[in-house]
């Protein structure tokens, strides 16, 4: 599917990026897919089989379970999530995706298992060290903070905040200049995702879509090296959706490892560099999502009766695509 | 009793060092709920440990700072003690443990087993405790009459009281005002939205609970403080009564404002006094008796804490956009 | 926004309703005033008679002239207090008005000591000689004719009385002559007994606001209220209506449901429609505490009110002494309990109850009447609550305005041990708690044993915060 590719030699700030992806400047063509087209290199020559090693993994899991009762709600062997790329986490639904989400991310303690991120020990670590360490999560019902401003929600995210001690907070000096840095990333993201006319108003009079883009631009004030999407695109309406997949796609130009759970077949089909399925809380079938989605397992476990159908739309995407060329 | 001693003695509320002991602990009970959303229904065990910590040390000759630090300490030992189980827990867990705990802290002050330290339920007489306060004022011996108002210069329920009530007063609101706006309090804003959220950010939400929680309990303490000055300690004068005071006062003032706690306390006050003096002197003594009077304004306090949660939850002074949407 | 105002203007309507509807309700039974509670009077070390004051004291013993410490004295009538005994037994009160006075102690205390009576009355006259100190002894049963319509008399002095045959001690009697002390085993079971009858209260009412707690998610405050509303009404029932105690009891009992529907349709359902936080309808559950809290001492005052006067003959079954009434009020516990238990098990509505337990939208989805199964909760919840507070009144001899709100501490405490929204973990919650408390008083000082059951509590929640019965669940 990446047929748009030509390496650009300098890259761009992040901030233009996002309209790189979906449309080049003028006189340009290109879109800088170093990252992708290094990831999609390393992966072409890994097995698609469940649990594969993978070149430059950022996370391994081993493993790694969770019961609920007497119920097995995880039970993942092997798990790795290889650095720059965009894996997708599908599977249906009470596949035990989102609780992985909650146990990596310290959110849920498993009853065994272990972890490492980028070469460190992760189990038994908190939810705030996790996501110091670099390693972001949105929620599958997004949580934005409803009586604050868009902007206050924006600036929580921010790592560096003197002004977050009790007594140093009372003295401004200490933290007015940092605080207008952030202000700054705060404001250059919020344009990027289409918010920063709302900045000012309180973030529950978002829609739900808005909201997903302001949860996940929060995410972004961290600079994370891995940012984990619990359903991003639930109930964003579909014209927000093309500019929220081309965010996810630059992301991963800047760096950035995204891990991301979907129902959407399609949207994984396009931007998805390595599918992983789950059922019944163990990864069933992994691999390039071409691959993946003829996988009689993949069919069986997700699919289900309406294998036959052509659950993917392309239509969009390729009339798009015909207009530039 | 004619009008003007009405109207006197219930402006005279509007500065009274009891409105400003409520002012405090509402300040306190602010910053837990809202800023943090720690549902704290035990502000009257933060004050009561205030007082005794306070009226205890001074009682045994420590010196006026010494007691006060020692009320502050109790009031952080206490808020770690309540902390560390209940704070990782859901609202409805701290709600009901601090409730509990401040029981347990008036159940074991008036136990006869503690009778030499905390006086029993007989509790500490003023005289065991408010001296070295009264010597700390600078105003000559006697009383004074300002507008409408007399009172002792220095003793017991006096003017210095009230200088020194309102000052705290207004060094809390201050700092109150300085901390709603900078990133601290944000964190704490958040953490009262969604603390999954701010976890998810990278925030040890635990530490700053903690923090609000001590905090808010300092306020309590000197609250606490203030409340036994011009009386004496009694542990059953602060039980649960004394926080559901401070929810109503907070509530009507309007929560996560500056200005909130002290207008609730002082509209309450002088309401609720006026309201009961009118009865008093309107309605003969054989149809409502004075102490049914009291039993009234309770009533009337309850009431009207219903009435202001369902109707106008964000008080007088809160931002009704601010609480238009449900979380 | 028309239709906002409108609607604010219902609930207005609605709130007024209420507080009519109970104030009516209480002055249509209750014809009488009483004097409430005043703060003349002071606990104070040793009292010696003035001109302006005079003295309520007594030396508190058992049978073997052993002092009894750390008892907790009510004065009430003209004045009211509140006293506890020292090391040596004595106690004292300072009081300044003339009149006639009660001293009351815990019903439980003075079974556990063997006194006589929990209850004795006194008249105090400053300017005559003889009567401006007055002590008090526990040794007389009080008088159990006492009227009924006078305020401030000890109404609560039925006196669970044991046929001791060791009746010539001056001081106190013990029952069938075991002294203090020289029994610990039989005291545990003693105590142990009465934490279960305790218990068994307790889980009447807990298991009721367990069951409001599981379906609308909401810890109410004013659940105390109910109970001690209960009780006042089986009190209006037997003593101003003059009615036998069984229809009093069904009386109190149908108040008690009543109020909980009303309160449901005029609070909680429209609270719930404008969905109110949990949180918010928690804090107008304290102001409706309060308010009738404070609404029954108005009508009632700050006395103790007896629902029975009679005196049961006391007997013992192995190394416990108890009563028929106690054994009643238990059965009818025990009894209501598995009544409840076999119908949120074994009825279709029960099963319903336990689904809009367990997830409300799930429930609503598939087909419960989600309003209408909180409805019932609210009205069962509510008439348990009454019957708790009869039993309690006739278990405990009588039953004052705040009875409740002073059990709704160990109310919670039993909800949470058991695990919030759990009705079987309430029933075992309340049993725990109930003997903890009796028990304690073994160890520790009487008027502390409370909050050894409160400090379980807290233990509880550090080493099991979803409580004995509870499920975790998921974040996020």
């Amino acid at each position: 599917m990446r047929e748009i590719k030509e390496v650009k030699p300098e890259v761009k700030p992040f901030q233009d990026l996002a309209k790189w992806a979906t449309k080049a400047p003028e006189g340009e063509k290109l879109i800088s897919t170093a990252y992708g087209d290094k990831v999609t290199k390393d992966l072409k020559f890994v097995d698609n089989k469940p649990g594969v090693h993978k070149p430059d993994p950022i996370l391994v899991a081993d493993h790694v379970t969770r019961k609920f009762g007497g119920m097995t709600a995880v039970d993942v062997e092997h798990f790795e999530i290889e650095r720059h790329g965009i894996t997708a986490l599908i599977g249906p639904n009470g596949a035990g995706k989102t609780t992985f989400f909650n146990l990596m991310t310290g959110f849920d303690t498993p009853n065994t298992g272990e972890w490492r991120f980028d070469g460190r020990d992760m189990a038994h670590m908190q939810p705030e060290k996790v996501a110091r360490m670099g390693m972001v999560r949105t929620f599958q019902l997004t949580k934005v903070m409803s009586r604050l401003t868009v902007l206050d929600n924006m600036l929580l995210g921010a790592p560096v905040q003197p002004g977050e001690g009790m007594f140093r907070s009372l003295i401004p000096g200490l933290w007015k200049k940092q605080e207008q840095e952030n202000v700054e990333k705060a404001e250059a993201l919020l344009e990027r995702f289409l918010l920063i006319k709302k900045k000012d108003d309180f973030a529950g009079s978002l829609s739900g879509g808005q909201r997903k883009l302001l949860e996940m631009a929060r995410a972004l004030m961290r600079d994370p090296k891995l940012v984990m999407l619990d359903e991003p695109m639930a109930g964003v309406n579909p014209a927000l959706k093309q500019s929220l997949l081309d965010h996810i796609m630059s992301l991963r130009e800047e760096g950035t490892t995204v891990l991301f759970v979907e129902h959407d077949i399609n949207m994984v089909r396009h931007i998805a560099d390595w599918v992983t399925v789950m059922a019944e809380g163990k990864i069933v079938a992994e691999g390039q999502p071409k691959s993946v989605m003829n996988d009689p397992a993949v069919i069986d476990a997700y699919l289900g009766a309406h294998a036959n159908i052509d659950l993917g739309d392309d239509s969009v995407l390729d009339l798009k695509e015909s207009e530039e060329h | 009793m004619d009008f003007l001693t009405i109207i006197s003695d219930t402006l005279g509320e509007l500065i009274a060092p009891t409105t400003a002991a409520y002012v405090l602990a509402a300040i306190g009970l602010n910053i837990h709920f809202g800023m943090t959303g720690l549902m704290n229904m035990g502000q009257a065990g933060f004050m009561l440990l205030g007082a005794y910590g306070f009226a205890v040390t001074q009682s045994m000759g420590a010196n006026l700072f010494a007691s006060v630090c020692a009320a502050i300490a109790l009031a952080v030992i206490y808020a770690l003690l309540l902390g560390i189980p209940t704070l990782k827990l859901g609202p409805d867990y701290l709600a009901m443990v601090t409730l509990a705990a401040a029981e347990i802290i008036r159940i074991i002050g008036r136990s006869t087993a503690m009778t030499k330290i905390t006086g029993g339920s007989a509790g500490i007489s003023p005289q065991d405790f408010t001296t070295q306060f009264e010597g700390t004022s600078p105003l000559p011996n006697g009383a004074t009459t300002f507008l409408l108002w007399t009172y002792n210069n220095n003793i017991a329920n006096s003017w210095w009281l009230r200088i020194v009530a309102w000052i705290l007063v207004a060094v809390a609101a201050l700092l109150c005002w300085r901390w709603f706006h900078s990133p601290w309090g944000r964190v704490l804003k958040g953490i009262r939205e969604d603390e999954n959220a701010i976890r998810s950010l990278g925030k040890n939400v635990t530490t700053y609970k903690m923090q609000a929680l001590i905090l808010g309990g300092i306020f309590g303490a000197l609250g606490g403080i203030i409340f036994v000055l011009p009386r004496s300690v009694q542990p059953d004068s602060l039980g649960r009564a004394v926080t559901f005071y401070t929810w109503t006062i907070l509530l009507l003032g309007g929560a996560a404002t500056i200005f909130g706690p002290i207008l609730g306390s002082c509209l309450l006050w002088v309401l609720l006094t006026f309201v009961k003096e009118v009865m008093r002197g309107a309605i003969p003594d054989t149809v409502i008796s004075s102490n049914q009077v009291e039993s009234l304004g309770w009533v009337i306090v309850g009431v009207a804490l219903m009435c202001l949660v369902i109707f106008r939850p964000q008080g007088l002074l809160g931002d009704r956009k601010e609480l238009a949407f449900d979380a | 926004m028309t239709a906002v105002t409108l609607s604010v203007r219902r609930h207005r309507l609605g709130l007024l309703l209420i507080s009519a509807i109970f104030a009516l309700l209480m002055a249509l039974c209750i014809s009488l005033t009483s004097p409430g509670r005043a703060f003349a009077a002071e606990a104070v070390p040793t009292c010696n008679p003035t001109a302006t004051n005079g003295c309520v004291n007594g030396i508190l013993q058992d049978a073997n002239k052993q002092p009894i410490a750390n008892v907790e004295l009510k004065l009430s009538g003209k004045e009211s207090a509140t006293a506890t005994t020292d090391a040596q037994g004595n106690w004292a009160f300072s009081v300044s008005a003339d009149g006639k006075y009660t001293v009351t102690m815990d019903e439980s205390v003075a079974k556990q000591y063997g006194l006589k009576a929990a209850t004795a009355q006194v008249e105090i006259e400053k300017n005559s000689f003889d009567k401006a100190r007055q002590v008090v002894r526990f040794d007389k049963p009080a008088p159990a004719a006492a009227t009924s319509g006078s305020g401030g008399s000890g109404a609560s002095s039925s006196g669970k009385t044991s046929t001791s045959a060791n009746t010539n001690s001056d001081a106190a009697t013990t029952t069938n002559g075991s002294a203090i002390g020289a029994n610990i085993g039989k005291r545990v079971w003693q105590q142990l007994f009465s934490g279960i009858i305790f218990g068994l209260m307790l889980g009447l009412m807990s298991v009721g606001m367990n069951l409001v707690y599981g379906t609308t998610g909401l810890s109410s405050f004013s659940h105390g209220e109910q109970v001690s509303l209960g009780g006042l009404m089986a009190y209006v029932g037997t003593q101003v209506l003059h009615w036998p105690l069984i229809p009093s009891a069904i009386f109190a009992v149908l108040i008690g449901a009543l109020t909980g529907w009303i309160q449901n349709e005029i609070i909680w359902a429209p609270l719930r429609r404008k969905r109110v936080g949990t949180m918010q309808q928690m804090i107008v559950t304290i102001g409706l505490s309060m308010a009738l809290q404070y609404t029954f001492q108005f009508f009632f005052g700050g006395d103790i009110k007896g629902i029975t006067k009679s005196v049961s003959a006391s007997f013992n079954i192995g190394p416990v002494t108890t009563d028929a009434p106690t054994l009643i009020a238990a059965t009818i516990a025990i009894i209501v309990i598995v009544g409840v238990s076999l119908f949120l098990y074994r009825t279709r509505l029960g099963r319903a109850t336990r689904a809009v337990s367990d997830n409300a939208a799930l429930a609503a989805a598939s087909g419960i009447n989600v309003e209408q199964v909180v409805r019932i909760v609210w009205i069962l919840s509510c008439g348990m609550a009454a019957l708790s507070g009869v039993l309690l009144g006739i278990y405990l001899n009588g039953i004052s305005w705040n009875t409740g709100a002073t059990l709704l501490l160990l109310m919670f405490a039993a909800v949470t041990l058991g695990g919030l929204g759990t009705a079987n973990g309430a029933l075992v919650g309340s049993l725990i708690i109930g003997i903890v408390a009796d028990m304690s008083s073994l160890i520790i000082p009487n008027d502390m044993r409370y909050a050894s059951a409160l400090a379980i509590l807290i233990i509880v929640l550090l080493i099991r915060p979803q409580g004995l019965f509870g499920k975790q669940q998921r974040v996020g």
